[in-house]
Parts: structure tokens; C-alpha cells; sequence
């Protein structure tokens, strides 16, 4: 038995064994560690930012006076921001009185800013230009405020496209505010601003605790402002102040260390506030904190007027809302006068100002003749100011001649002669605003107050730029010649007395204008027009309302009126897409040569137009970069004269547009000697003919292609005329001829061409016959002076030339002046062999001779010739 | 005279019969039963390459269970190639791998990266290594806000919010929030062996597996064959398998281009172009690291 359990027990051990090897050859005995109990997951941080119950916060009452008007909102730089983002500002200025203005760049920033206390520009992604800069200081200096907004998630997006696929590159590197704010010694950083320990439900989320806040207006008694991604913002001059400063735990994105870190400041004696953010404007931010609160007193800032400093070309926006309106010397209420008044009094309610007609002692706009200035002394007085006519005036004045008399204006740092000058007074520091005008004569306070009336747009260009200005005071031109003081309202010195060398030219829109002097602009332009209806005794329905309507099109010509030109003044323009640019050129009679330069890679189309918006001429010849120019261009009268400028696939762009005198000397003639085809006679050419025909009277510079080589672009500018003679050479590839190119150009700009040979070089290799006489075909043209209908003419010779028929392609329409054919005695006898054409369009003139011009006897080519200048019509 | 014979006097062929009943047979019978009763240990690999989304969600929670009712599967090392992906699915295998460590070890082996949604997945294994270069980290939330509200005349709602889900204000709440659960996660999972302040995790930057081991935010500078000796280390085994749960939970998925309907597909190494594509982000919370390719 024992051994049986023996045995047993062994046959288990054994029987175990290789499971106990097997176990343990897989798993540890000993030190095998527990595993973990993992532990339990209940999160349990809720956050809250708003509380749903709590009530919207509302926002202070508006602080500021009870004024209305405008606030300039920039959207020509293309900021990176929807206007209906700024409801909620634009409702808090509404509460004010005030309204947003849209600024588009299509005016000057300068004269955009006459009319606003204050502008706003939000994250612009275009830099802003010099002038704009300057006009931005200035506005500023004389009190204007200036609120900047940037932020760091307003960035431009860059569309990059090739044939296949498009990228978008976002450029965070430029930052355009920086032109501005850079003025008034802010920058704003290239950063974001981050709080993890303390923020508004984000880290992005910045709250600005009171301790933050300066002691000013815009945040006094506010406990709490939360920015929502905010740029630091930094001011480096005296003039500057933080305004909201972050605390210890926020860090900006380009450090990531503690630092002072503003995200808002003021600058310029608190005049600009810039802040790093956009979204604390905008819903629903603009409800958290104090938020609402810090938004009316921007609303406050930006509606506060007070300190503004007016200065004339701020006409008439200085004026209070309330006006009442007297002529001096209580003149006779005449139609014109009336008619005066009404346009003036329509043209200002447009800029929300009323003008009434009030008596004397509570009036504060005076228009009179000096004659009349002893009723306004004090106020000339006040501003040191005396005006001396001896002896007094007891007649209308007949003369100019005043050197027996003294007819001055004493200002306290010159004497001016009354006659020619008006004087314009405001003083913008009384309460309300005084205006006083005076001048010589009625025809000169007319085209004063034309000045007043241009001036009276919102957009108006700075239409005081001939004026001599003073602080209050402006003396302008009154464009009148040889100007005699009127004694009272109505008397001999009329506007057929004063009126000066254009009076005959009445109607033609240009007389009388104020800027004469100065190639009227479009405000100008139009505005004659009123003032011919002013003095015109038949009132006509041309009111204020017509000119506004045509400021932004030019007369019809979908063309945003520019400005004036004035010969040999280069003048630049920005194009925006699909718009026109109208500039207005005055003077003539003239040769000019127009000339627009592409500064980007834009394609121009230039047009020139007379004062009847009658197309005279246009030009596109270039392609895009390329200049365009139009040479030798003749203006044939004294009028206005419009260039517009467009852009032909409607692209963004600049350019230049110079107006020059013509470089054009009327007896300078370039020969081209075209002999480096195949000769058809043995090789032939006219040098000799032109030569001894021009050298007389003419500058004669000849080319010969075989030898000079190739003409270069500009080689034929200059000159009254070319003579491009083939002889009796053939061009087979007129499209290769890099010199016939050069013609192609010349003739687009206007030129005048002689144009022989036996196979014109323009015609290519065309079909020839021989050719020993001609008719001549007289016409009423000069072309054919000196000659009988019909009248036959024998070569010297027979030549072999070109058939200019409709099988060959080179027949002529009916506009073409037919001078000679074939004659009865050679093949195609009744075919064109000379014709002069006009093109109206690029005002080119072309003589073509299909014969080499030696071939025509002596006199017939004296005659052609002679006949050929005079159609020409020669400066 | 009679032939006698004493009991000790046995029969060779009895003796060789009791020797090979008592010694031969059973350890016979032990080394044809000690592989049925004692199968060979393993541990097994998981891959989670690329986004984390509801397919890798489902692939990876599958081989955990797998793990879980194979007792074979005596601990997993998850190798992670991941940028992380949606907040929900992350969370789910943060929860499916707490879940998992209940009865059998876990480690994560991070390859090239284990960031955001990844990291919070990371974080609930019992260790984590990383190579010197890993990716870890990118603690935080990404979401797109929506945008104002309207209302349609065609289109009824219940509610204000009922067509757009909340306002920005309360998706930013729910942003912080979930960033909050994410911070939590990983101070749960970490435990003491965190050394950074939830403060700076929230910064959420992206770290080196050296920075990451010197934060506490891993436990060990390893290979990938170190992770899985440390996962049969904790399960206690001296020898083991390694097995692709993958082969084992899916064995008839093959590779497949046929994007009409789920299949499980293998998983690849991982292809870095692949893994830094830039992600379509629908409305939603993620886990996601976005990374910055350098342009070509």
C-alpha cells in the first residue's frame, strides 16, 4: 500500500512537472508586479462666460453735443472687415447724430476728410500713399481724431494661381496700419496677446482689469474690458499713453515672457486711439465686461468736434447746420441773384446745412462789393483788415486805368488792389461761423461765389488752391480782366463790362470759371454750366442737383472726374477696376502730345474728348505696360478739353498722364529710303526728288535701310511728316519689317506719311503690271489743285508697279481722295495709282503713290508735292 | 529441492511496467497537456496611425477587447503615429484603455508622434515611452465657431439655437471645457509623475519625447521592443509573443482601396505625408494637432 502511494504520488509530481516547467518557463514566481487599479475619470471644470439671466448691459448716454453728420470709414485699402461688422458702433453714433461715410478712394483722402470730425480705419491691407499720410497729419494737427483698428486675425489672404491648381498664401508679414499709426509714434506689433491663467474663457480672450485701465475720458469708472485676440500695441512718443495695459500673466506671441504689453493707446494729445482688436466691437463681445460701455465713449470720441481747426479748404463744412444769408448794400432782388441763392441754398442741404435768407444783424454769410465794406468795418476791423477806395466811387468806373487812385486792401502783411482779388473772411471762431465775401464787381463776387458753389461738395477738390491764403483769410482771383469796382448792385459794370476775353465764348462752359487759370477741374466745369444759368436772364433747369449727378460720370463719359491738367505737369492716377478717370484740359488753340505711361502692368486705353463730349481722338496701341501716346494732337480752340484714361481688361493699376506741347517741329520731314526688298526695275529710289524739293523750305534727315539699318522706336518722333519711299523695291513680309512697325506706331499717334513706291511698302508683295500713264481726278480736295479733270500724264518711262484693285486687296473705300489712276495707255487702265486717306479716329493722314516718285514728271511732282503739304495742314 | 522467489524478486517486464506507469506516463501525459493547459503568453501590439476618427476608434477598441477576453493577451503596447483627431473618439479610447488596464497592462510606444486626441489616449496607459524626437503633447482643443444667427422663413426651428447648435459664447464655454477634461485626463493618467503645472500644459505646445520625459509627460526614453519588454515585465512573464491584434481581431481584412464601405484595413507604417495632411475639421470639438509642414 505504501508503495502504491508512493508510486502515486510520484506519477503526479512527474505528471505535473512539465506544467510547472512550462509555467514557469513563461511567467515569474516572484516580484511579479500588481496591476494598478487605473484611476477614475470625472471632469468635472465647467466654464461660464455669460451668465444667460444676467441683463445686456446698456450703453451711457452720448456725451457729445447734439451735432449730425458723418465719420469716415476707410474701404479703399482693402481692409479686411465687412461695414456691418461695426453695427453696433455705427448704432452708437447713430445715437449721436452720426453716421458712417464710406471712403472708396474714388476723391482725395484730403478732401474726403473736409467734411468729418473723425475717421476710422480698420485693418487696411494697402499702405497708405504720401499724400494720404499727409492729409491724415494734417487732419489730425488741426483736431481731427483718428481711430485705428487692427487686429491679428485680419490678415490678407493672397489668391496664388497657376494652369492647375490654387494656393492661398496668407501674408501676415506686411502690416499696412503701421504707415499710419507709425505717424503719431504707435506701432502695433506683429504679435497676438495670451493669457492661460487668468483670461475670458480663451487664452486668447485678454481681460483688462481696472489696475490696466489710464485715467481718461474713454475709460473712467470701467472695472472690466475683454479684447478677443488683440495685438500689443505700443506708443514711443511723448505725445502718446497707454490706455488699456494687460497684466502679469499675459504674454505676447513674439516674446512669450512677461513684459509691460499695451493693447490700447492714445497718441497725437489723445487725438488718435488705436487698439489691437476688432472683435470687442462686434456682437455678441461687445455685451461681455465693460465693453459696451468702452464703445459708447469711442462713440463719444469720434463725435466730439470741438477742437477741430477749419481751414479754407474746409468750405463750407466749417459753417454751422443753421444759416442766414444777406447781400450787402441790399441790392435789387434780381433773377440772377435769386438763382444764385437758390443753387447755393440747394447745394448745402445736400451737406445737411441750411441757408436762409436773414436781415442784416443776424446774419453770418455777407456777400459784397468792396464798395459796400463800411458796413462790415468791425468785422474787418477785428481781423485787421481795412479797405480804401479814394476818392469814393460816386460813378461806375469806366476804366481800369486807377493810378490817380487808391483802391487797396490793408491786411496786416500786405496791400492788395481790390480789382481782380476777392477777399473771403471767415471767422470759424465766432459763434456762429461769420462768412464775408467781397470783390470789385458783380462779375467778379459771380465767379466768387462759383468758387463757394464748386467748394460746396462733400467730395470737392481743394478748390482754394490759387488763393492766397492766411489763416481766416482768402484772397482769390476773380478771373476778371482789367476788373473796375462797381459803385452798387446793378450798375454799368456789368458782365458785358467786366467779363473777360472769353466773353464770346459764352456758352462754351469754361467762362467765367474761377479756375481758369488752372484748366478747370470737373467741380469747376460743371459749376459753369450753373453760371451761365446764373446769368442768363431765362433761368433753365440746370440746377446744383445735375452737377452732382454728373461728379462721378464725367458728362456721360463713365468717367470719374480727376481734376485739371495743365500742360507739362505730369498727374498720376490710381484705376480701380472697371472705372474711367476724367482729367480736364483747358486752353488752345494748341498742338500738344499726350502721353500715359503704364506704372503697373496694366493694358491703357486713352481718349480724347472736346467740350461736347465729341470723341477726338483715342488711342490703344500698347500692350499692357506699354505707353500710350497721342502726337501732335491739335486742340483747336480755347475750351475744355477732357483725357480719360481707362484700363481695358478693367485690372487695378496706376499711371501717368503728361500732357506736353508738341515736340513736333513743323519743317523737320524724315525720308525713309525702303531699299532693302527686291528691286522690280533694276533698283530705284527718289532721294534726290525729295531732297531737292525740301531742302528749301524744309529740315531733311534721311534714312536709307540698306544703310542706316533698323529705326529704333522713337526715331520718328518729332517730325511734321515721313516720307517712306520703297521705290521700286518690293518688302515680301510686311509682318517681319520691324520698320514698318515703327510706322504702324507713328501713324496710331497721329502722324502724316508719304508713303511711294512701286509696291507700297505697307502692301506686301503684291500683283504688278507695267504702268506708263496716268489721269488725274480732280476733286475739291487740295490734293488736286493746279490740275484739269481727266488731264493725262506721261511717265518717263514704264515701270513696272502695283495694281491696287479689289483682287489684290488694296482697293480704297469712299472716303479715300483718288488723285491719279491708270491711264488709257497701260494695263488696268482705271485703276487707283495715288490717293490720299484720312483716319479721324488716331487723326492720321496717308498719301499713297503706288509709283517710284522720280518717275512723275518735274512739275507734277512739284505740283503733288505742294498740293500734298497743303493737305497736310501743316502747324 | 523447490524453486522459491521473493517478493522483491520482481518480473523485469512488471518493473518496466511500473517504471512506466509511474515515471514515464505522467510526464508523458504533462508534456502533451502542459500546452493545451498553459498556452504561451502574449502581448499585443496595437497601431494607431493617423487621425484618430470613429474607423480607428472602432479598429482599436476591438483589439482591446480582443485583449481583454484572451487570456493569452497578458498585456498590449499601443505604438502610436497619430496627430490626434475628434475629442469624443480620443476620449473613447482614453476610456477604452483605462478599462483595458483593469485586467492587463498597457503601454504606449510613441513612433513618430503622439499629440493632442493621441496624447489624451496616451495618457490613461499604465506607462508611456517615446523616442529622443517624438512628438508629444499639443494638450488642447480645436474647434471652428459658428457663425451668427439667422432665421429662415421656410424653416422651423424649437428653439434659437435648434439650426445652429449654441452660440460662439457657449461654443467657446464648451471649448474651455473640454480643454479642462483634457488637462484633467492627463494629471489622472500621470499622476505624480507629472511635472509641469496644468497652466503650462495648456499653452499647448508641442514637445520633444526628450522635453516630454524631463515634464513627466512619458515615463522612459525607449524603443518600441523596450515598451513591449516593460508590458511583459508588468504582466509578469518571462518568455512571450508578440501578436498583431490586428491579424487577430480582423483576420480577413485585407488592403483595400474600395471607400464605399467599411472594411478594416491593415494598418500601414506610417507615410509622414500621409500623417501631416492638413485635416478637414467639420463642426465639432477635436484633439488635433495641426503641425507645420516645412515648404518645399
Amino acid at each position: 500500500m505504501r508503495r502504491l502511494l508512493t508510486y502515486l504520488g510520484l506519477f503526479l509530481i512527474l505528471l505535473i512537472a512539465p506544467l510547472f516547467a512550462r509555467y514557469t518557463g513563461f511567467y515569474r514566481l516572484a516580484n511579479t508586479p500588481a496591476i494598478p487599479t487605473p484611476p477614475a475619470y470625472e471632469p468635472l471644470n465647467l466654464v461660464t462666460i455669460i451668465d444667460a439671466n444676467a441683463p445686456a448691459p446698456t450703453p451711457p448716454s452720448p456725451t457729445s453735443a447734439n451735432h449730425t453728420g458723418y465719420i469716415l470709414l476707410d474701404l479703399a485699402h482693402d481692409n479686411q472687415f465687412q461695414q456691418q461688422e461695426l453695427n453696433y458702433l455705427d448704432s452708437q453714433l447713430a445715437a449721436r447724430g452720426f453716421n458712417f461715410l464710406p471712403y472708396t478712394g474714388d476723391t482725395s483722402l484730403a478732401s474726403a476728410l473736409r467734411s468729418v470730425p473723425a475717421m476710422v480705419i480698420v485693418t487696411p491691407q494697402i499702405a497708405y500713399d504720401e499724400t494720404e499720410l499727409t492729409a491724415l497729419t494734417d487732419f489730425v494737427n488741426r483736431g481731427g481724431h483718428l481711430f485705428l483698428v487692427g487686429d491679428p486675425t485680419r490678415f490678407q489672404i493672397e489668391i496664388i494661381e497657376d494652369e492647375y491648381t490654387i494656393d492661398l498664401l496668407i501674408n501676415q508679414d506686411d502690416y499696412p496700419l503701421n504707415s499710419i499709426a507709425n505717424l503719431f509714434g504707435i506701432v502695433y506689433q506683429g504679435d497676438y496677446l495670451y493669457n492661460t491663467t487668468r483670461n475670458e474663457g480663451n487664452f486668447r480672450h485678454i481681460i483688462v482689469p481696472a489696475a490696466g485701465m489710464a485715467e481718461a475720458g474713454l475709460t473712467a469708472d470701467l472695472e472690466e474690458i475683454v479684447f478677443y485676440g488683440t495685438h500689443s500695441v505700443a506708443v514711443t512718443n511723448q505725445a502718446g499713453r497707454t490706455l488699456l495695459q494687460v497684466d502679469d500673466d499675459t504674454r505676447s506671441s513674439t516674446t512669450d515672457r512677461p513684459q509691460p504689453l499695451a493693447l490700447a493707446v492714445t497718441a497725437a494729445q489723445d487725438r488718435v486711439v488705436a487698439v489691437g482688436d476688432i472683435d470687442f466691437l462686434l456682437p455678441p463681445y461687445y455685451t461681455t465686461a465693460n465693453n459696451t460701455t468702452f464703445i459708447a465713449r469711442i462713440a463719444d470720441f469720434l463725435t466730439a468736434s470741438a477742437n477741430r481747426q477749419w481751414q479754407w479748404p474746409d468750405f463750407p463744412f466749417f459753417l454751422p447746420a443753421e444759416n442766414y444769408f444777406n447781400y450787402l448794400g441790399q441790392p435789387e432782388w434780381t433773377p440772377d441773384l435769386q438763382q444764385d441763392f437758390v443753387t447755393w441754398q440747394q447745394q448745402l442741404t445736400t451737406l445737411n446745412k441750411q441757408i436762409n435768407l436773414g436781415q442784416p444783424n443776424q446774419t453770418n454769410i455777407q456777400l459784397g462789393l468792396y464798395n459796400h465794406a463800411p458796413a462790415v468795418t468791425p468785422l474787418l476791423a477785428t481781423h485787421g483788415i481795412t479797405i480804401t477806395i479814394s476818392p469814393p466811387l460816386t460813378t461806375t468806373q469806366t476804366t481800369s486805368d486807377t493810378t490817380s487812385t487808391e483802391q487797396m486792401m490793408h491786411l496786416p502783411w500786405a496791400q492788395v488792389p481790390l480789382a481782380g482779388t476777392a477777399l473771403l473772411l471767415a471767422d470759424w471762431e465766432a459763434n456762429p461761423a461769420q462768412l464775408l465775401v467781397l470783390a470789385a464787381s458783380e462779375a467778379g463776387l459771380d465767379n466768387t461765389l462759383d468758387r463757394l458753389l464748386s467748394a460746396s461738395h462733400r467730395d470737392a477738390p481743394n478748390m482754394f488752391s490759387d488763393c492766397l491764403i492766411q489763416t481766416n483769410i482768402a484772397l482769390c482771383p476773380t478771373n476778371i480782366d482789367a476788373e473796375i469796382l462797381a459803385v452798387d448792385w446793378g450798375g454799368a459794370t456789368d458782365d458785358a463790362t467786366n467779363d473777360d476775353d472769353n466773353t464770346s465764348d459764352d456758352d462754351t462752359a469754361n467762362d467765367d470759371t474761377p479756375n481758369d487759370d488752372t484748366a478747370n477741374d470737373d467741380t469747376a466745369n460743371d459749376d459753369t454750366t450753373n453760371d451761365d444759368t446764373a446769368n442768363d436772364d431765362t433761368a433753365t433747369d440746370d440746377t446744383a442737383n445735375d452737377d452732382t449727378s454728373d461728379d462721378n460720370n464725367a458728362g456721360g463719359l463713365n468717367a470719374t472726374p480727376q481734376g485739371a491738367l495743365t500742360i507739362g505737369e505730369p498727374v498720376t492716377g490710381q484705376l480701380s477696376g472697371n472705372e474711367g478717370h476724367a482729367w480736364y484740359l483747358g486752353g488752345g488753340p494748341a498742338l500738344v502730345d499726350i502721353t500715359v505711361t503704364s506704372q503697373d502692368d496694366i493694358d491703357l486705353v486713352v481718349e480724347l474728348y472736346d467740350s461736347n463730349n465729341e470723341l477726338i481722338r483715342a488711342v490703344d496701341d500698347g500692350y499692357s505696360g506699354e505707353r500710350e501716346r497721342m502726337l501732335t494732337v491739335s486742340l483747336p480752340a480755347d475750351d475744355i478739353y477732357t483725357i480719360v484714361v481707362r484700363e481695358f481688361f478693367e485690372e487695378v493699376g496706376s499711371y501717368e498722364l503728361s500732357v506736353t506741347e508738341a515736340a513736333v517741329a513743323s519743317n523737320r520731314v524724315f525720308v525713309f529710303i525702303d531699299d532693302d526688298g527686291t528691286p522690280l526695275d533694276g533698283g530705284h529710289d527718289s532721294e534726290t526728288v525729295w531732297q531737292a524739293y525740301f531742302d528749301d523750305s524744309f529740315e531733311v534727315d534721311i534714312w536709307r535701310s540698306s544703310v542706316d539699318g533698323r529705326l529704333s522706336t522713337d526715331s520718328l518722333d518729332g517730325y511734321a511728316f515721313v516720307v517712306w519711299d520703297s521705290g521700286d523695291y518690293q518688302t515680301a513680309d510686311v509682318f517681319a519689317d520691324e520698320d514698318l512697325g515703327i510706322l504702324w506706331l507713328y501713324l496710331y499717334t497721329g502722324g502724316h506719311l508719304i508713303l511711294s513706291g512701286s509696291s507700297p511698302a505697307l502692301f506686301g508683295e503684291i500683283d504688278t503690271a507695267p504702268l506708263q500713264d496716268l489721269t488725274i481726278l480732280t476733286t475739291d480736295s487740295p490734293l488736286t489743285n493746279g490740275w484739269t479733270d481727266g488731264e493725262a500724264i506721261t511717265l518717263e518711262g514704264e515701270w513696272q508697279t502695283a495694281v491696287l484693285n479689289e483682287s489684290n486687296e488694296t482697293d480704297f473705300d469712299e472716303s479715300a481722295i483718288i488723285v491719279f489712276t491708270r491711264g488709257a495707255n497701260s494695263e488696268y487702265s482705271g485703276e487707283t495709282v495715288a490717293a490720299g486717306l484720312e483716319d479721324d479716329t488716331i487723326d492720321a493722314q496717308i498719301f499713297i503713290i503706288a509709283l517710284p516718285f522720280s518717275a512723275l514728271p518735274d512739275d507734277t511732282q512739284t505740283t503733288m508735292l505742294n498740293n500734298i503739304i497743303d493737305w497736310f495742314e501743316l502747324p | 529441492m523447490t524453486e522459491t522467489t521473493t517478493e522483491s524478486e520482481q518480473s523485469p517486464t512488471k518493473t518496466l511496467l511500473i517504471v512506466f506507469m509511474v515515471a514515464i506516463l505522467p510526464v508523458l501525459i504533462g508534456l502533451y497537456t502542459a500546452p493545451k493547459l498553459i498556452t504561451e503568453p502574449k502581448i499585443g501590439i496595437i497601431r494607431l496611425t493617423y487621425d484618430i476618427d470613429s474607423y480607428t476608434a472602432y479598429e482599436i477598441g476591438a483589439q482591446l477587447t480582443y485583449a481583454r477576453q484572451h487570456d493569452d493577451i497578458q498585456g498590449v503596447v499601443v505604438i502610436m503615429n497619430s496627430p490626434g483627431g475628434t475629442a469624443s473618439h480620443s476620449e473613447e479610447l482614453f476610456m477604452d484603455i483605462l478599462h483595458t488596464r483593469q485586467s492587463l497592462p498597457v503601454i504606449a510606444s510613441v513612433d513618430l508622434v503622439a499629440a493632442s486626441g493621441a496624447y489624451y489616449m496616451a495618457a490613461a496607459a499604465n506607462e508611456i515611452y517615446a523616442k529622443p524626437t517624438s512628438y508629444i503633447g499639443s494638450i488642447g482643443v480645436i474647434a471652428s465657431l459658428p457663425d451668427g444667427v439667422f432665421i429662415e422663413e421656410d424653416i422651423l426651428t424649437t428653439g434659437p439655437y435648434k439650426a445652429f447648435g449654441g452660440t460662439r459664447i457657449t461654443n467657446i464655454e464648451q471649448i474651455e471645457t473640454a480643454k479642462f477634461a483634457f488637462l484633467e485626463a492627463v494629471q489622472i493618467g500621470r499622476g505624480d509623475r507629472l511635472q509641469v503645472t496644468p497652466e503650462f500644459l495648456s499653452r499647448a505646445e508641442v514637445y520633444s519625447g526628450i522635453q516630454a520625459k524631463s515634464y513627466g509627460l512619458i515615463d522612459g526614453l525607449a524603443a518600441t521592443d523596450e515598451a513591449i519588454a516593460r508590458a511583459a515585465e508588468l504582466a509578469g512573464l518571462r518568455n512571450y509573443q508578440t501578436v498583431e491584434l490586428f491579424d487577430l481581431t480582423f483576420p480577413t481584412a485585407t488592403t483595400t482601396d474600395d471607400t464605399t464601405t467599411y472594411q478594416p484595413t491593415i494598418p500601414h507604417l506610417v507615410q509622414p505625408n500621409t500623417l501631416w495632411q492638413k485635416p478637414y475639421l467639420a463642426p465639432g470639438l477635436y484633439y488635433r494637432y495641426l503641425g507645420t509642414p516645412v515648404e518645399s
